[in-house]
């Protein structure tokens, strides 16, 4: 084993325990048990603890159904509200800049979730591509339909924004409470992304570590 | 081999729960070592690990890093009262499915 390969897998272990919403402290806990194994054994990564990928479904398996379905991450309470709130944010923000009062018509609310719902799939397919265990090929075409979809989302929304029509105004404000709209939309984006990364950072629970009492 | 695993999957939680009762604490890899050395080769720490943790989470066992010396941190295990209790319940009824199981094969390897 070199130490290029203890990190290279620790590295993809990572990734995939977070890939299945496995909590930061317990894999703070699971990359001290493969160092401390791997380097008192000498022992190959792989060979002693499993493929990065399945390794970590049996971390996830053990913690219960709570975790485990990397799919199912992007749709889970987070993602989406955080997606939303920025779409939105600058939205109103584009529009509140370029005119002095913002309507909104059901053209464009059907627009922002048609946007929405394009930019979930783009995450399915990349969470999809990033776990994908079985050939390169699959995990490209997941990659390129990702990308694709990525590409079209704004046409695609914009099409069916247009479809829709703008005749229908549900409702017009002011410039002012626009701008002041927008500014609590990215602010709770910022509130809600720090907490997330706050409240799952990785803890060592090495010596001297919090993990010791 | 591949039979082997099979057979250990029913017990190596309370095998684990023995050894820790034996030596009163452990660390993962003594404990595949001593799993290996008592004749129940072929547990991975991919395994053992992942057991461990479960064991820990129902309060059979706990857990604490110690440093190693010189070398990196060491995962320690302890024996619970609540882990030498199923050990206790659970082990007797082990040893008799065990039992049984050999007297029916040794009976038809006889006959």
């Amino acid at each position: 084993m070199t130490a290029d390969s203890a990190e290279k897998y620790r590295d993809e272990l990572t990734f995939a325990l977070r890939m299945r919403e496995v909590p930061g402290d317990r894999i703070g806990d699971v990359l001290a048990e493969v160092d401390s194994h791997v380097t008192e054994t000498g022992q190959d990564p792989v060979e002693a603890f499993g493929a990065p990928g399945e390794y970590a479904a049996r971390v996830a398996e053990e913690l219960g159904a709570s975790v485990g379905y990397p799919r199912r991450a992007v749709l889970r309470p987070g993602v989406l509200p955080v997606a939303a709130l920025v779409l939105c944010g600058a939205k109103l923000l584009v529009s509140a800049a370029a005119a002095s009062e913002v309507v909104l018509t059901t053209g464009g609310l059907v627009g922002v979730v048609a946007l929405l719902a394009l930019l979930a799939v783009v995450l399915l397919l990349a969470m999809r591509a990033a776990t994908e265990l079985r050939g390169t090929a699959r995990r490209l075409w997941l990659w390129l339909g990702a990308l694709a979809t990525l590409v079209l989302a704004p046409f695609a929304a914009n099409a069916v924004e247009r479809l829709v029509g703008a005749e229908q105004v549900l409702l017009t404000m002011p410039r002012w409470s626009a701008l002041t709209l927008a500014a609590v939309f990215l602010l709770a984006t910022v509130v809600l992304l720090v907490r997330g990364v706050r409240g799952n950072r990785i803890v060592d629970p090495g010596p001297g570590g919090p993990g010791v009492p | 081999m591949e039979r082997q695993t099979q057979w250990l999957r029913g017990v190596l939680d309370l095998a684990v729960l023995a050894l820790l009762a034996e030596s009163g604490e452990d660390y993962g890899y003594t404990l595949v070592r001593r799993l290996d050395e008592a004749g129940l080769a072929g547990v991975k720490p991919g395994t053992l690990y992942p057991l461990l943790k479960r064991l820990d989470s129902e309060g059979l066992v706990r857990s604490e890093w110690r440093a190693g010396a010189g070398g990196p941190g060491r995962k320690f295990f302890l024996l619970t009262e609540r882990g030498r209790a199923v050990l206790a319940e659970q082990g007797p009824l082990w040893t008799e499915f065990a039992g049984n199981a050999t007297a029916v094969l040794e009976r038809g390897m006889s006959s």
